[in-house]
């Protein structure tokens, strides 16, 4: 399910912003082990949950994910 | 709560859901066992029918200790609510019913193919036919489970509809399709030999494939959880 060419900066986002991954969760509405998987870059969330993923962190999706060089 | 406090709680409720997990490993096995029992201690000899009542009574036994056992390590709601989570301890709970639905369904396989045996050889009563189109119906259960059709999945929607849990069920139902098949095929090759045999070997062509999917699904729920 994961893609070497995503680079994943959701952990670093969420850690800067003081919350647990539970935490997260809570806010986008989606289980722990989702936001564990996303952030292990095992899946790749969809455009909605990277939306709301980024809304939650009061960020941008490229500020979370970007394509490698 | 702090990152440490909340790993400690995740420790405690998965030892929790581990126990949960074994009584309910208990009461399956302990039901399976007594239907088995039951089965062959009827219009048997004395003998067997004094191993099938022993089996029986084994079964009721590891039921009972299945029930005590998931009783003290049972869910808590107030608990779970006022520690948070609790999205996650419901799709646990999914989980855990995933992995039991197959044994529950191998229960009813067990008495399904006897009465199609009896219904194709021409003298099945009433029972017969009953436990043969149960068989049936109850053969549906297990994709319906997977696709979150089940009147539970339904009520719980917003806790476990999430697009994860959309692509678990994607790569667990694609299995199921593909074992589906494959005994499909067997079970029409098994027909152009022996068409009784082939009657009688279709639930269980059911059955595997709904087991293929809902452990496919646990597992990768499990595998997705631990490893992440």
């Amino acid at each position: 399910m994961g893609d070497p060419r995503l680079v994943n900066r959701l952990k670093e986002a969420r850690t800067a912003a003081g919350l647990t991954q539970a935490g997260l969760a809570d806010l986008a509405r989606v289980s722990r082990k989702t936001i564990n998987t996303v952030e292990n870059g095992v899946y790749i969330p969809s455009t909605i949950l990277s939306l709301t993923l980024a809304r939650a962190l009061n960020t941008t999706v490229e500020q979370l994910f970007q394509l490698a060089e | 709560m702090t990152e440490a406090n909340e790993i400690e709680r995740e420790r405690s409720e998965r030892r929790r859901h581990a126990w949960r997990t074994g009584a309910m490993a208990l009461i399956g096995l302990g039901a399976a066992a007594m239907a088995l029992g039951g089965v062959t201690a009827l219009d048997a000899s004395d003998r067997e029918r004094a191993i099938g009542l022993g089996v029986a009574l084994g079964g009721a036994v590891l039921f009972v200790a299945g029930a005590v056992v998931g009783w003290r390590w049972r869910h808590r709601p107030e608990a779970w609510r006022s520690e948070g989570g609790y999205r996650d301890r419901v799709q646990r709970q999914r989980r855990s019913q995933m992995l039991m639905m197959p044994i529950l369904m191998l229960l009813a396989v067990g008495f399904g193919v006897p009465a199609v045996i009896s219904v194709l050889a021409g003298d099945g009563d009433f029972a017969d036919w009953f436990w043969a189109v149960a068989i049936m119906l109850h053969a549906l259960i297990a994709p319906m489970m997977l696709m979150g059709w089940d009147g539970e999945a339904r009520k719980q929607k917003r806790l476990l509809d999430d697009e994860f849990t959309r692509q678990l069920r994607g790569r667990a139902m694609a299995l199921a399709f593909v074992v589906l098949t494959v005994g499909v095929v067997v079970v029409f090759g098994i027909g152009l030999w022996r068409p009784d045999l082939a009657v009688t070997l279709m639930p269980i062509a059911l059955f595997v494939a709904g087991a293929a999917g809902c452990w496919r699904f646990a597992w990768l729920d499990r595998e997705a959880e631990h490893l992440g």
